[in-house]
């Protein structure tokens, strides 16, 4: 019984986030759209999409070839839908990576202060200051042939949790000042209850908006290596399809369908995961989370 | 008269850095500041003052939120800046603070029993759920309060008045011996202001519990206090027996306080014009009566050197002013 | 004789606001108010908060957004022997009125001031918002003389807001709501959060103000100490409704109304160590009042009576009446 009392919970919750604003609604279904051609749809690609020769070469779209093929003989619509999972995937994982290394070492240095956080901002400040895109050229020129997806990611990750950590600090800093922080120690509440319990609603929506972001600036890395042949060409992602179409000279010869699915499903999904980071931290703003609880759910 | 202080303020200095790096300027908000409360009497001890008098800051300090520049403040004997550990938390067992803002003093998206259920359970003062209850609704009580009133609800579902009594039930559950209330009825309704006043005032003769009482307002602090200290820019300028104080007062700046009390009363109008302050940071850097440009009694050397105290001894009580009309 | 210069009649405001799905909640912020303010007074509006009064002052300002509503009632302003009907106005006329007839000083607007620009440029951006013809140097001699006026050092004009403390702007504040020559000054918790010194400052200000620059002001605030010293006539607003108005030596002598007299009693002063007894219970929501007298569920006095009937408005003298039951009975 308290099972099915909870799920209904959820539902309504997950009801009302949905229809919280058009920002959500649109985000979530786009989002939607792509996670299903990434991981859904691609389990039922009848051949190998990376396979060289599987296709007659240069047809346009039709009901055979979805999205017609490319010339190395590659059907295009089963090859978007590898690449679009392998891209997640990379954003994905460096995302998450580089956010959680960033975020807890923020908590750190602003709830402790002193010599803890001047050492972690002395390497966070360095990390910042490293270019990403240069040592992401260079390393992926060392190891071309065993860049995988989850390898690409990580190592953006690792050069990439710089930033959240300063943002953290700052609002834990900020934090530590309001009074109820100074009320919660009072009451017996410890460091690490404190940073959780009380701070993390605080900072959950800059955390969710940063999440989003950081998975579009990892696929937005990851294709510039593509498109200078940097990183494993053998993978399928949106980024080598556009090396491929270039390399081939797709727009000249007129194949505009191998050309134009990627970049407009790079569009698509950068600007879909946009729109649902903004929908979020609305959400999950603060003062509007309370003027909901003041005005609805309660009921 | 063996047992230390329960709090001894020995010559406590904060200094403010304001400004960058480069063009800030120092801004001594407390300043050499000696107090203490022993441990035998319960008394309600006021710190008076207009904002930049450097109160909340001493409060702040007491309650070991901030470090003081110079000088120690002791508790029970020992150095609150170095407790650690065990230590601390009997600290901040026994010293419990109220804020001016009831709605600041509560996370807005937490539910307000968990700092109850917390001071209960952290500290590990309730050896039960159910003792916890218990303690959590005998303090709901005193406050005039029941645990329905309170439980499951944000801060935002409570008046101001509601809230700050919340706030003072959460600091009594852990049985403290001295309480720092920092402006508590500063941010509620005039007509509402007595039934927390009179919560304060009760505590002290239940609980056998000291009170620092900080605030603007005169009028509360001749009704609750026992002792007061009159603070401007950082120093205290007076301070004694507080129904002595507030009728008798000696210090200038404590006769311009209790002038501009707006009197309930029509027939008692202000008939001066006061002088009207200038900007501010310029009084803190007078080296030496700090009132001096507002005083009315100023002479040269009061702007110059520091006023020399002058005590007065009534019977056990110590009372004391510092201030060249008086040496 | 005293000349009215605005006059309430029947105001009703309600905040009508949507809760989700198809309810509408009614929040009946002023209900049935009427009471004049005569030219060249001070008068003060008494009550604790959520009674009505801040939005009876912006209602009688025309400040009028969803989801507040004006349901009932009439607010007139008499100037110079015109009258001005201030609900039916449009945004262009209020624009015209605003500033030059009458100013609005809300709570907590200490805080309006640009923390980007100086004193003197925020008096220039109303100075020019409203009347572009005058030059800027002609405009800045205004502003010095006026700031001058005001008793305000004339650093202060040269200065950002975060250099001033907490009076110095609200003494800014005024300064710039009566700039353009405004003749009537409501001012919202003028004096909230300012600690006693500068309070008898400012409120000097505003009798400076009321005498040199012949203006009319409203005063809200929830400290009777602060009415006592300045206004000459005071309202008591509770739960939306006006329960007692009159020249404020006999409200102070001689209240009327239980929760006026409760709101004297439990003053605390000096020299006086009994014990004060604040009034118990909290304020009622405004979505649901009490029936009949609003004040009854906390009145020690409460009688049948009360609890059914609004209670009528019972006229002591011409300057001074109350609405209570048991005020009638004699």
């Amino acid at each position: 019984m308290v099972v099915i009392t909870n799920l209904k919970r959820y539902a309504r919750f997950l009801w009302n986030f949905l229809r919280f604003s058009p920002n959500i609604t649109v985000g979530i279904v786009i989002c939607l759209v792509i996670l299903v051609m990434g991981f859904g749809i691609s389990l039922f690609a009848p051949y190998d999409p990376r396979r060289w020769g599987s296709t007659p070469r240069n047809l346009p779209p039709s009901s055979d070839y979805l999205l017609g093929t490319t010339s190395i003989g590659q059907d295009v619509f089963w090859f978007l839908t590898y690449a679009i999972r392998n891209s997640m995937l990379l954003g994905v994982v460096g995302s998450a990576i580089g956010l959680v290394i960033g975020t807890v070492l923020g908590l750190i240095a602003g709830y402790k202060g002193g010599i803890i956080e001047k050492f972690i901002l002395l390497i966070t400040d360095t990390i910042i200051v490293v270019p990403t895109l240069p040592i992401l050229i260079l390393v992926s020129t060392m190891i071309k042939k065993q860049l995988d997806m989850v390898m690409l990611g990580t190592i953006i990750a690792l050069l990439t949790w710089g930033l959240p950590v300063r943002n953290v600090r700052s609002m834990i800093l900020s934090l530590r000042e309001r009074e109820f922080s100074h009320v919660a120690s009072f009451s017996g509440f410890k460091m690490l209850n404190i940073i959780t319990s009380e701070y993390t609603p605080h900072v959950l929506p800059w955390i969710s908006a940063s999440f989003i972001s950081r998975i579009n600036m990892a696929i937005g890395m990851e294709v510039t290596l593509s498109i200078f042949g940097l990183s494993s060409l053998q993978e399928a992602t949106l980024g080598t399809m556009i090396y491929w179409a270039l390399n081939y000279q797709a727009l000249l010869k007129g194949l505009w369908w191998w050309i134009l699915t990627p970049v407009v499903t790079i569009i698509f999904s950068v600007l879909g995961l946009f729109i649902l980071s903004v929908g979020i931290s609305e959400f999950l703003n603060p003062r509007i989370r309370l003027h909901r609880i003041m005005i609805g759910e309660k009921k | 008269m063996n047992r230390p202080p329960l709090l001894e303020v020995k010559d406590v200095t904060r200094v403010f850095k304001i400004g960058g790096l480069v063009f800030g300027t120092r801004l001594t908000a407390v300043e050499n500041v000696n107090l203490t409360i022993e441990k035998e009497r319960s008394i309600v001890l006021s710190l008076v003052g207009e904002s930049g008098s450097g109160k909340t800051s001493l409060g702040r300090m007491i309650l070991g939120l901030l470090k003081p520049t110079s000088g120690q403040i002791l508790y029970e004997g020992h150095d609150i800046s170095k407790m650690k550990g065990k230590h601390l938390d009997f600290f901040k067992q026994k010293v419990q603070p109220v804020f001016q803002n009831p709605f600041e003093a509560f996370n807005p998206l937490k539910k307000v029993d968990r700092y109850l259920h917390g001071t209960a359970i952290n500290y590990g003062l309730a050896k039960s759920r159910d003792h916890a209850q218990k303690m959590i609704e005998e303090s709901l009580y005193t406050v005039g309060l029941t645990y329905d009133n309170v439980a499951g609800k944000f801060p935002h579902e409570f008046s101001g008045g509601e809230l700050q009594r919340v706030s003072i039930a959460r600091a009594l559950i852990s049985t403290p011996q001295l309480l720092v209330a920092d402006e508590p009825v500063s941010m509620i309704d005039a007509s509402l202001r007595m039934g927390i006043i009179n919560i304060l005032l009760d505590l002290k003769s239940k609980y056998d519990m000291s009170i620092i009482y900080i605030t603007h307002d005169l009028d509360t602090a001749y009704y609750i206090s026992d002792e007061i200290a009159v603070m401007n820019r950082g120093r205290i300028v007076e301070y004694g027996d507080a129904q002595k104080i507030l009728t008798e007062p000696l210090h200038p700046y404590t006769c311009l306080l209790l002038e501009c009390l707006p009197e309930p009363d029509p027939e008692k109008r202000w008939r001066e014009r006061i002088k009207f302050s200038g900007i501010e940071t310029k009084e803190f850097e007078v080296p030496g009566c700090k009132f001096a440009r507002r005083c009315p009694h100023a002479k040269d050397e009061c702007l110059k050197t520091r006023p020399p105290r002058k005590e007065i001894k009534e019977g056990l009580k110590s009372r004391y002013v510092d201030c060249f009309m008086y040496t | 004789m005293s000349q009215t210069i605005i006059d309430v009649n029947d105001l009703k405001a309600y905040y009508n606001i949507r809760t989700g799905g198809n309810t509408t909640v009614s929040v009946k912020a002023v209900d049935n108010v009427s009471f004049q303010i005569n030219k060249g007074e001070i008068i003060g509006i008494i009550g604790e908060s959520g009674c009505g009064k801040s939005t009876l002052t912006k209602t009688i300002y025309g400040s009028i957004y969803s989801p507040l509503t004006v349901v009932g009632g009439s607010v007139v302003y008499n100037i110079d022997s015109k009258k001005i009907d201030i609900l039916k106005l449009g945004r262009s006329a209020l624009n015209r009125i605003w500033w030059e007839i009458i100013s609005y000083i809300p709570q907590g607007s200490m805080s309006i001031l640009n923390p980007t620009i100086r004193i003197r440029d925020q008096f220039l951006d109303v100075i020019n918002a409203h009347d572009k013809s005058i030059g800027k140097k002609e405009a800045k001699e205004m502003i010095l003389k006026h700031i001058d006026r005001v008793g305000l050092p004339s650093e202060v004009a040269t200065s950002f807001p975060h250099q001033l403390s907490g009076g110095m702007k609200q003494r800014v504040v005024i300064a710039l709501a009566t700039i353009l020559g405004s003749k009537i000054l409501l001012a919202d918790e003028p004096t909230t959060a300012l600690d006693v010194v500068v309070q008898r400052g400012i409120l000097q200000l505003l009798s400076k103000i009321r005498e040199e620059l012949k203006c009319t002001i409203l005063v809200i605030t929830h400290d009777m100490g602060v009415h006592a010293q300045i206004c000459d006539r005071v309202a008591i607003m509770y739960a939306g409704k006006m329960v007692e108005i009159g020249p404020v030596g006999e409200i102070y002598k001689e209240p009327l109304h239980p929760y006026t007299r409760f709101l004297i009693q439990s003053l605390p002063k000096i020299g006086d160590k009994s014990r004060k007894i604040s009034v118990s219970g909290r304020p009622p929501s405004l979505q649901d009042p009490p029936q009949g007298c609003r004040f009854h569920p906390r009145c020690a006095f409460a009688k049948d009576i009360c609890k059914n009937f609004d209670p009528n408005i019972v006229t002591i003298n011409p300057h001074h009446w109350a609405a209570c039951h048991l005020l009638e009975a004699k």
